[in-house]
């Protein structure tokens, strides 16, 4: 709203307009930026704790003396600001812990379950948005009643059949058992649903097989939404917890001996235990930082793609 | 490169063929019809959808109302070929149906306890959550100047891990190390908090944390992640809110508290209801967030440490379920029964909200 | 290659078992290189025909033929057709040079015996289909039998009952029932006829082919260079790109090869669509209201385009449109359609000048023809009891009829005009004046439209009196009197 085109009854009228503009912007911005700093505190802490040296944060804390946050050496003759903790945390192995390990199997695990789960959910989706079979509305009624239950119900009975299939600390326990995701099928039916029927036509006459027609035509053009499923799901892998915690643990898996198959939350929460290290805070963080880094870049480069898959469906992959 | 040179180079017998000869449909071959292309295509969908969620849903009612389910390395521990083989021996109580799961689940002291702590966390956190995500979302939506940067801030939790984040959390809230929380308390003239350890530390002369301040510290979690999801939703919602509306309010000489009690929130109710059904749901189903501010806590069992001397301070239902169901596979029944009570909780609650939603949301 | 059509019919059956008919028996052939237009407002079952001639819609019932041979039940991919769609349907990720290029994956050349080979599988394939039709139709048949036996049942109880309502209903439905079986049964002995009709032609395409192949042998050794050549089925590159940019030269648009259809425009993408279409060489090219989508400038332009098109390939073209002056302008013959049935087929000028019925007078011509009310005494015409057209004496007994005249058929005379019009307004277009008023002593509204230079003789007058230089007379119904 322009103040010129306004019109008010005086000068002093328009002053008052004008103060109670200036004042509820302060006050919006000072409200967004109080929450702002809220949400980024956490992250501050994370970058600038993982760099500081393990005893001078120590002593910083217990005592809240800010000389021990300088530049310089602290008194073991460590420099205050270094990578040390980096190093000390990608470098330590034990029974318990081993971060590059967790790094591998995450990585793994990400690409082997979003390979599936857009497979299927590609197919699935264009047999619901494209194709004619009996049945078609009752499985899609089945689908949509399975969208409904939590998870953590098939979660009890999963668990169970996992030991019998005896995929207990396996890849194929870790990835197939969430292979299909009922969100992205329907994502996936939305955008196909889309794409005109005329499209599908002028491909028939000119000699196109339905699944060819699906390769050439339907995929290259949903490919920002699969962009933004394999991102979604790519993410959801890497911060997986509660299964992988159910199925797997450190006693490890026959390929080369003794290897841990936890994934990255599973080895973060475990690794600083009784039974693992015990270590200044510092380090810690940098393992937090180690494991969140990946994950900041993707969102970097992909911020787009994530926030609008986010609004559109609703899910977290 | 205009195509006419490229060809009148080399292969200009072809292209002649190319240009004069008749063209033919490729060699005619037989085609699967459509519904068969239909279900080769769900095959691999469908294979995973009946193992991994339709069969374990019937096979968690199952085992929820079957007396006394009990798992063996055998092939007899799913529930119906349990009840089938029992069927078969005329094993009487291996077929007994009953409530019996549901009895032992609701006298187990800590699974009530359960429920308690998850109702008390949700009261308190979803309308919080959702009261200041509301407003953030229509103030963002108000600027123009670094509304992006603003908006990638708030996106930021979403993509953070969560054991990481309440490592984060749980140093920062630490009585110990890295408590800046506490170093800020000290600073302002208090006196230290015991946040979240169970320990009692006779050296800085604490006693255990109490429920209280454990409370605090998980709320605070859950706010930070829940901000985001909803923030993005509103946004949204608001932005499909046409501005003529606006313009007509402001024309009306409404102020812009009645304009964002009468015309924005009225307008903005389908996502307002959407978002309540969805944290509702979401937040009685709530673990992983009460489980990662204790990430920095030296347990035996991390992944079921809730707080306290017997980490059950704060231990949410699907906590308890997934930990009674660790401890020893026996208890799946018991497990299966809760998860159903926790079903039922969770339906009726939505039902609630929508009955009331029928005279609210303006479609 | 000449398109025929022999009782084609196509009815789909709705919800609730409620048929509709939405082409009725249509027969006629569309002669080898005409450019035809299939005219009729909605719902008419313009699309649906050119559905069925591009075969994507299945008829109900009827035959297609391409030339001689039988397409009826030949898939769409395999009839060697285009099709250009309204909103011209153009793949959005590729490249214009990509989307006529796109067909060409699906098509080869014949090669040494391909054409023998696809003859033979498409009577093959014919013989299947028809087989597999009539095994479906009789067990349609048997469930309606099944019906109509049950319902008889219920018509005894019912006339038993004496309850006269229903029983006259189930007596309808029994009506429909038999007549459904009927048809099927006429269905069957018609497909039984075309099985026969295959079976020859098996036997000739098995003949054929055995030709073909030792024709390609005594090639081979011949001259083997020619038989190599013959034998390259597969386009290569440069053959798709060459045809490419011969389509993209022929429709006008070489120069967007490299361009995305959404950087064009309306009237380039609908030619870029056209190009697709023809890069296959197809023996029919169909468009189905290609212009809608445009804006009046570029309909004009366009539809010039389509008919140079047309004339330059000689392709043989059907196109649909419910815009009677885009039909008359381009098309060698119009077929006028509504609600499944030919009206009239015919030269434009002839269907325009000469209507076959009151329907194909009012939706051919802009302003709309002028239709009022009049009647036929002892052989005369007379409106409002006055002979209006003495030199014609019509046959048949004295009965009321409808009288049409076009606009610019009305005639400004100072003696003999005996149309009255009791005016309303007088608009002036420059070129000429439109008058706006009713015949007296009725309501129907006529449009007349006389040269400006008359300006002077009509402003001001309540009332003119008009000769018709022309008028058709149709029967109430609807059917033209000569």
């Amino acid at each position: 709203m322009a103040e010129h085109a306004m019109y008010f009854t005086d000068d002093k009228a328009r002053r008052i307009y004008l103060t109670k503009k200036i004042i509820s912007r302060v006050f919006v911005y000072l409200f967004l930026s109080i929450f702002a700093l809220f949400l980024i505190a956490p992250f501050i802490m994370m970058i600038a704790g993982s760099f500081i040296s393990a005893d001078s944060f120590h002593k910083f804390t217990l005592n809240g003396d800010f000389s021990y946050l300088g530049f310089g050496t602290n008194e073991l003759g460590e420099a205050n600001w270094s990578f040390a903790n980096y190093k000390q945390i990608l470098s330590m192995n034990n029974a318990n812990y081993n971060f590059p390990v967790y790094f591998l199997n995450t990585f793994i695990v990400a690409i082997i379950s979003t390979t599936v789960t857009v497979v299927t959910s590609v197919l699935a989706g264009f047999a619901f948005a494209r194709l004619e079979f009996k049945g078609k509305e009752a499985l899609f009624a089945i689908l949509l009643a399975t969208m409904m239950i939590p998870g953590e119900m098939m979660v009890i009975t999963n668990v169970i059949t996992v030991d019998l299939l005896g995929w207990y600390n396996t890849f194929a326990a870790l990835t197939l058992v969430h292979g299909v995701s009922v969100f992205y099928v329907f994502y996936l039916r939305q955008t196909f649903q889309q794409i005109p029927n005329e499209l599908y036509l002028a491909a028939k006459v000119d000699g196109v097989s339905d699944l060819g027609y699906l390769w050439k035509v339907m995929v290259p053009i949903a490919m920002p939404t699969i962009t933004t499923i394999i991102i979604l799901s790519m993410m959801g892998a890497w911060n997986s917890y509660v299964w992988p915690n159910l199925v797997t643990d450190n006693t490890g898996w026959a390929l080369n001996g003794n290897h841990s198959m936890k994934l990255v939350s599973n080895g973060l929460r475990d690794a600083f235990n009784a039974n693992g290290l015990e270590t200044g805070e510092a380090i810690k963080i940098a393992g937090s930082m180690v494991i969140s880094t990946p994950l900041f870049i993707v969102f970097i480069l992909f911020r787009k793609y994530i926030m609008r898959g986010v609004s559109r469906s609703g899910i977290k992959g | 490169m205009v195509p006419n040179e490229m060809i009148l180079k080399g292969n200009e017998v072809n292209t002649e063929k190319a240009l004069k000869s008749k063209l033919i449909s490729k060699r005619r071959h037989h085609t699967l019809p459509q519904w068969g292309t239909a279900w080769l295509v769900l095959f691999p969908a469908l294979i995973f959808l009946t193992m991994f969620m339709l069969y374990p849903i019937l096979n968690t009612f199952l085992s929820a109302f079957v007396q006394s389910y009990h798992y063996s390395d055998s092939a007899g521990s799913f529930a119906i070929s349990q009840f089938i083989a029992g069927v078969l021996d005329g094993n009487e109580t291996d077929m007994a149906f009953g409530l019996s799961n549901f009895k032992r689940a609701m006298g187990n002291g800590t699974f009530l306890r359960s429920i308690g702590n998850t109702a008390i966390l949700v009261i308190i956190e979803v309308p919080l959550t959702i009261t200041v995500s509301l407003l953030i979302a229509t103030f963002l939506n108000s600027i123009k100047v670094l509304k992006g940067f603003y908006q990638s801030v708030f996106f930021l939790p979403y993509v953070t891990n969560t054991i990481a984040l309440g490592l984060v959390f749980g140093i920062v809230f630490s009585n110990t190390e890295g408590g800046l929380a506490n170093v800020l308390i000290t600073k302002l003239g208090g006196k230290p908090i015991n946040w979240l350890s169970w320990m009692a530390d006779e050296h800085l002369g604490q006693a255990p944390a109490t429920r209280f301040h454990q409370g605090i510290v998980i709320v605070l979690y859950a706010l930070w992640n829940g901000l985001a999801f909803k923030i993005l939703v509103f946004m949204a919602g608001l932005a499909t809110i046409d501005s003529q509306y606006y313009n007509a309010a402001k024309i009306d000489g409404a102020s812009n508290f009645t304009i964002w009690r009468r015309i924005t929130l009225p307008l903005l109710s389908p996502q307002i209801l959407y978002i309540t059904i969805t944290s509702f749901i979401g937040a009685f189903k709530m673990y992983t967030g009460v489980m990662a501010v204790y990430s920095n806590m030296n347990v035996t069992k991390p992944a079921y440490y809730f707080g306290g001397a017997d980490g059950n301070d704060w231990v949410p239902v699907v906590g308890w379920i997934y930990s009674t169901l660790d401890g020893n596979r026996n208890n799946t029944g018991e497990a299966s029964a809760a998860s159903l009570i926790l079903l039922g909780i969770i339906m009726v609650i939505t039902a609630v909200q929508f009955a009331v939603s029928k005279k609210r949301v303006h479609y | 290659m000449d398109v025929r059509i022999e009782n084609l019919t196509k009815t789909f059956v709705g919800k609730k078992g409620v048929e509709t008919t939405a082409v009725d028996k249509m027969t006629f052939t569309i002669p080898d290189g005409k450019l035809v237009g299939l005219l009729g407002p909605s719902g008419c079952g313009k699309s649906t025909t050119l559905y069925m001639i591009a075969g994507l819609h299945k008829p109900t019932g009827g035959r297609i033929w391409f030339g001689d041979e039988d397409v009826t039940n030949v898939p769409p991919e395999n009839r060697g057709i285009g099709l250009v769609f309204q909103n011209y349907a153009l793949y959005p990720h590729l490249s214009v040079r990509q989307n006529i290029e796109f067909p060409l994956d699906n098509v080869r050349f014949p090669g040494p015996y391909g054409e023998e080979e696809n003859r033979l599988f498409d009577a093959q394939n014919d013989e299947k289909t028809s087989i597999k039709d009539l095994a479906r139709t009789e067990k349609t048949i048997a469930k309606t039998e099944k019906q109509v036996d049950s319902l008889s049942k219920k018509l005894e109880s019912a006339k038993s009952a004496g309850d006269e309502e229903t029983a006259a209903r189930v007596q309808e439905k029994i009506e429909n029932g038999k007549k459904r079986i009927e048809s099927l049964k006429e269905h069957i002995a018609s497909v039984n006829e075309h099985l026969k009709f295959v079976a020859e032609e098996i036997k000739k395409a098995e003949v054929e082919l055995e030709k073909a192949k030792a024709a390609y042998e005594e090639l081979k050794v011949k001259d083997p260079v020619a038989a190599e050549e013959k034998a390259r089925t597969k386009l290569s590159k440069e053959d798709k790109d060459a045809i490419a940019l011969e389509m993209a030269k022929v429709v006008d648009i070489a120069q967007f090869l490299d361009r995305k259809p959404k950087e064009l425009s309306g009237g380039q993408q609908q030619r870029v669509a056209i190009a697709r279409a023809l890069a296959k060489r197809p023996r029919v090219l169909l468009l189905d209201e290609p212009l809608s989508n445009l804006d009046a400038r570029l309909r004009l332009q366009t539809r010039e385009e389509i008919k140079r098109i047309q004339r330059e390939t000689g392709i043989t073209t059907v196109f649909v449109t419910h815009d009677q002056e885009e039909a008359m302008s381009i098309s060698d013959f119009i077929v006028v359609m509504k609600l499944g049935v030919i009206q009239q087929i015919d030269e434009p000028q002839k269907v325009y000048e000469e209507p076959a019925n009151l329907f194909v007078a009012k939706f051919l011509g802009s302003p709309a023809i002028n239709v009022f009310d009049g009647e036929l005494k002892a052989g005369k015409l007379l409106l409002n009891g006055e002979v209006i057209d003495i030199d014609k004496a019509y046959k048949g007994e004295d009965r009321p009829v409808k009288v049409a005249v076009r606009p610019e058929s009305f005639e400004y005379v100072e003696k003999g005009a005996n149309v009255p019009v009791v005016v309303t307004t007088v608009e002036q277009i420059g070129r000429d004046i439109t008058v706006n008023g009713n015949i007296k002593g009725q309501e129907n509204h006529i449009k007349a439209i006389i040269p400006s230079e008359l300006r002077a003789k009509i402003l001001g007058k309540a009332e003119v009196s008009f000769r018709a230089k022309r008028l058709y007379v149709f029967e109430e119904t609807g059917e033209r009197i000569k």
